[in-house]
């Protein structure tokens, strides 16, 4: 699903993230890795190979897609607890994989935990929002106002739309176009979601299984 | 042995009273140190009869401190109540014993104090005394127990509160071989096994049957004619004016419902009807605020209230002297449950109950025949122990290493001396094990996991950390309940609690009625719904999302039986009714089974009456529907009650051409149910209760601000983690079989199935739906079989909204 946004061609993708084409930039938000080991750390009995899919479905959408720039919108690690063996060799591996790629992190507030860690990542931590031709990339914990040129693309709230019509009923993650903002689904998951409220003025993209759909009201 | 009862036979004489020959009898048994049964109505003097010989052997023996007995109540309030009950003669005779009752409202200092000096005989519930167990001087505390009194063992036993009280029992009797431990029950079908549950398979029980069966007077509110009484229906509003001309305003009435949507409004229904009555008249459901629901008790007690519209969170409670008149609006579905309620009236021995019966559609008036037909032959439902619960099992096992330890020998054995848990095997418990040592089979050795370390030096488990300990302690207990939101005036005042579900979907300035009020919506913050009263009108009731009981199969058999039978003087109500069903159709009997079909603009439907229950009927639609797929595929959509079920097809669809025998073929239910896309979604949410029960998810600290939304880990997550990577994950089984064995009742299905091949099949094509099908019709529920793909479905939601896109441009 293709979305023209002041100009910019951004291709929705069904694994929850976007391709900003024009500048071959791949863009996702909330992975949350490292849930699961902190989840263990609790005593709740997630494996941390849950998180394979997440690194499994970036590797792919990194091949097929061939982006130059990687940008996670925040809340890549979920939290101090996450630093396990496990999941440090992983994204060693990830980074090693993919040596050739600008990866950048817009912190989120799930990363403050573990910014002097991430550190000593090759990838750039940006502290609170990038500014790249027409859009404000952020994470979306904070609040701001919004001058009247101004394009918000931002994660944070994990949105997922209820569909129910008749006994079909679903959960569905989906990207929520505003006048001014483009939110976008986590990509992680272990994350679940919240269920949003569509305002009059918002397009709702909910991904199904493999195919973005508009959904209609 | 006598001796001991001096005491006791000296406080009855001095009062002129004379023990009945059944409190003599338990009194003898416990003193002879046996364990058993005490089954005899409310009301007839039982708490004596068991409390008695506990108080005799304290004052007989040695003065020595330390807890001797336990009295374990379902309800906080009995705890309290009977506290003040027993304090009286104790009080009078200036005995030198010790009575304390410890629930969750216990101030926690006397609950630390009660540690250190404990009394001689503690009231308590199922879930203190768990918790009196994750203590860790739990054996020093509990092992001089001798006695232990469950009270109405028949409403625990069949549930997860019976399964965990069945462990706990199992430990204070490895503490103490010699435990006496007697449970007293209402009327049951099945007395020998519920003795046996609660003594533990290895110990013989005495039953002792006393007190004469109260005298039962059931009469049934009638409309004049049956020509304007509905076919179908819950609510009763028909009979509206007949009850409220019925209601006598000097006689303390409770008049049951059997939903709390129903109790909110009746309970409104009263009010405009009976304005006279308006102060003298409250609701009582179990979503209100408990300090409410109490005054409402004590309300009932003192006389200044005459009238209380209620739920089943009056089934059970403290004695209600003046109450001498029970009201019940639909039908009960359980014999035993009409009995219980009927004996909330009259609560004296030798009293006689008094019911009123208010029927909400036709067909009950036929149900009510049935029940004084089982009643006459003394039948009465049987309860039976769960099957092996895992979640219980991982949470008792918790709590012991929260406590004294775990050690996986001892616990093994313990195993043994249950009846619940006595077939889990070896295999299944180390799986248990592994489970909270190391996060089971799906956790790496390189995981971080940690919940359970072992101590070689003690040879026994405990739990990680101290946190965990605090955090297992309070979720202690199997009774699960949705996200709720506490309902508050501006003052902060609270009126009870209700689903977050509900509440997410209100707006600022949207009323609905609660608690007999109607509320304007404040907003919602921080947990709490603010509101104020408004004067607005509204049809806004909260829903309930609760479970609706079938009938019984012991009621549901009197059903069939009485259907083709005379029906005395309702025969010429009645007769309208079944001469339409006749007429229209078949009147069906024992000895047939109706299906019929018809033919409408929605499709092809198919009407089944094996009447024996919505839950047979829910599984049984479905299984039907999938062996109709088999035969020619087909999307179907079901319907059911009590009575039978309604497969919906497409138009064209020939339900009489794909039948033959095999519909009533039993061999692979399992795995037939396994393919059933509906079942994965009960199974989920079977899942979610199991989970909490299990300590997977913790639901927060009492009164915390965390939504159900922001839980760290929600079960859907654990539910896909476990399947994906653990096939063989006991919680997920679990899951499956409650669906299989609770939700589907899989083996009254059996039996079902069994008994309809056996009858002869009568086809009939309806022109019009008859009176049986009638209400199925007006019930669809929104269950659905299908084999369409995620991709499919959403497709074909598509097409619509493209539609109605279409229709709005134009």
């Amino acid at each position: 699903m293709r979305l023209n946004l002041r100009g910019e061609t951004l291709e929705l993708l069904p694994e929850k993230a976007f391709l900003w084409v024009e500048k071959a930039m791949l863009v996702l938000s909330d992975l949350h890795l490292g849930k699961a080991d902190s989840l263990q750390a609790q005593g709740v009995p997630i494996p941390s190979r849950s998180h394979d899919d997440d690194f499994n479905r970036l590797s792919r959408l990194i091949d097929q897609h061939q982006p130059r720039t990687v940008v996670f919108l925040g809340d890549l690690i979920h939290d101090r607890q996450s630093w396990s063996q496990a999941l440090e060799t992983r994204l060693a591996q990830f980074f090693q994989d993919f040596s050739q790629i600008d990866f950048k992190l817009i912190l989120g507030n799930h990363d403050r935990h573990s910014r002097d860690i991430l550190r000593d990542w090759p990838l750039e931590l940006i502290e609170d929002d990038w500014r790249v031709g027409p859009f404000i990339l952020a994470h979306g914990h904070q609040s701001r106002k919004l001058n009247p040129d101004d394009f918000e693309i931002s994660g944070h709230v994990h949105p997922v739309i209820k569909i129910s019509q008749g006994p079909v009923k679903l959960r569905l993650p989906c990207f929520v176009q505003g006048p001014q903002s483009l939110l976008i689904p986590s990509f992680g998951v272990l994350t679940g979601g919240l269920e949003i409220e569509r305002k009059k003025n918002e397009k709702i993209y909910a991904v199904a299984d493999r195919k973005i759909i508009l959904v209609g009201r | 042995m006598s001796d001991q009862l001096l005491p006791i036979e000296n406080f009855f004489k001095k009062r002129g009273w004379k023990p009945f020959p059944f409190q003599r009898e338990t009194w003898k048994a416990m003193i002879n140190g046996e364990s058993g049964l005490l089954y005899v109505p409310t009301g007839s003097g039982k708490t004596y009869a068991a409390v008695m010989p506990i108080f005799a052997q304290i004052l007989s023996g040695p003065q020595k401190k330390g807890l001797k007995a336990l009295y374990i109540t379902p309800l906080r309030a009995l705890a309290r109540d009977l506290e003040l009950a027993l304090k009286e003669p104790i009080d009078q005779e200036e005995w030198p014993i010790k009575v304390e009752s410890r629930t969750g409202d216990t101030k926690s200092a006397l609950k630390k104090k009660q540690l250190i000096s404990p009394a001689d005989l503690l009231l308590t519930t199922p879930e203190s005394l768990e918790i009196l167990i994750s203590q860790k001087n739990a054996v020093d505390l509990l092992k001089s127990i001798e006695t232990v009194i469950v009270d109405e063992w028949h409403e625990l036993l069949s549930s997860k509160r019976g399964s965990l009280l069945e462990l706990s029992l199992a430990f204070l009797r490895s503490l103490n071989p010699d435990l006496k431990v007697w449970v007293l029950s209402a009327s049951i079908g099945n007395p020998e096994e519920a003795a046996q549950i609660a003594v533990g398979p290895n110990n013989s029980a005495r039953i002792i049957q006393g007190g004469s069966e109260r005298k039962l007077d059931v009469t049934c509110l009638l409309p004049k004619s049956l020509d304007r009484f509905p076919w179908a229906g819950h609510l009763g509003f028909a009979l509206k004016q007949s009850l409220s001309q019925e209601l006598d305003a000097e006689t303390s009435t409770l008049i049951f419902t059997n939903t709390r949507s129903q109790a909110e409004r009746w309970f409104e229904t009263l009010s405009e009807l009976r304005p006279d009555m308006k102060s003298l008249m409250a609701l009582h459901h179990s979503s209100l605020d408990r300090d409410e629901r109490e005054g409402v008790e004590a309300g009932v007690k003192n006389g200044d209230i005459k009238w209380v519209v209620c739920t089943s969170s009056l089934d059970l409670g403290v004695d209600f002297q003046p109450v001498e008149r029970v009201v019940q609006i639909g039908s009960p579905k359980m014999i035993a449950r009409m009995l219980q309620r009927a004996g909330r009236s009259a609560h004296r021995p030798g009293g006689k109950s008094r019911l009123l019966f208010v029927p909400t559609n036709s067909w009950e008036i036929l149900e009510l025949e049935a029940l004084k037909k089982a009643l006459a032959e003394d039948k009465i439902e049987s309860r039976h122990p769960l099957k092996k619960p895992i979640d219980v099992l991982l949470q008792h096992m918790t709590t012991l290493a929260c406590g004294p330890g775990l050690n996986i020998n001892e616990f093994w054995e313990s195993l043994q001396d249950t009846m619940s848990f006595s077939g889990v095997t070896r295999d299944e418990l180390n799986w248990c094990l592994k489970f909270l040592t190391q996060g089971g089979e799906i956790l790496g050795g390189y995981e971080q996991f940690h919940k359970l370390i072992y101590d070689a030096e003690s040879a026994r488990y405990f739990l990680a950390h101290s946190k965990l300990e605090s955090l297992h302690r309070m979720s202690i207990g199997t009774i699960v309940s949705s996200e709720q939101i506490k309902i508050v005036f501006t003052n902060r005042k609270s009126l009870g609690s209700l689903d977050e579900s509900f509440i997410a979907k209100l707006k600022k300035g949207d009323v609905f009625q609660f608690g007999g009020k109607k509320l304007e919506f404040i907003m919602l913050s921080q947990m709490m719904a603010y509101v104020k009263l408004s004067q607005a009108p509204t049809n806004t009731i909260p829903s309930w999302g609760g479970y609706r009981l079938p009938i019984s199969e012991t009621l549901s058999e009197a059903f069939r039986q009485i259907l083709n039978e005379p029906h005395g003087k309702l025969e010429t109500l009645l007769s309208p009714l079944l001469k339409t069903q006749a007429r229209l159709s078949i009147l069906p009997d024992e000895n047939n089974l109706l299906m019929e079909t018809w033919s409408s603009k929605e499709g092809e439907h198919l009407y089944v009456y094996p009447f024996e229950g919505r839950s047979v009927h829910e599984g049984m639609a479905q299984l039907w529907a999938l062996r109709f797929a088999r035969r020619e595929s087909s999307t179907f959509s079901f319907s059911i009650n009590d009575y039978g079920f309604e497969i919906l097809a497409p138009v064209g669809y020939e339900f009489q051409k794909y039948f033959d025998d095999d519909f009533f073929n039993t061999d692979h239910l399992e795995i037939e149910f396994k393919e059933s896309l509906h079942l994965g979604q009960m199974t989920q949410r079977k899942f979610r209760e199991i989970a909490q029960v299990a300590g997977l998810i913790f639901v927060g600290y009492p009164g915390s601000q965390k939504s159900g939304k922001q839980k760290q880990v929600s079960s859907s997550l654990l539910y896909d983690v476990f399947r994906k990577y653990e096939p063989g994950n006991l919680l997920i089984e679990q899951s499956f079989q409650e669906v299989f064995q609770t939700s589907l009742q899989i083996d009254r299905m059996t039996r079902c199935l069994h008994r309809l091949s056996g009858l002869q099949q009568k086809w009939q094509n309806l022109a019009s739906p008859s009176p049986l099908a009638f209400p199925l019709l007006v019930e669809r529920v929104a269950s659905h079989l299908s084999n369409e793909s995620l991709e499919k479905k959403i497709e074909r939601l598509k097409k619509t909204w493209e539609k109605a896109e279409a229709a709005n441009a134009t």
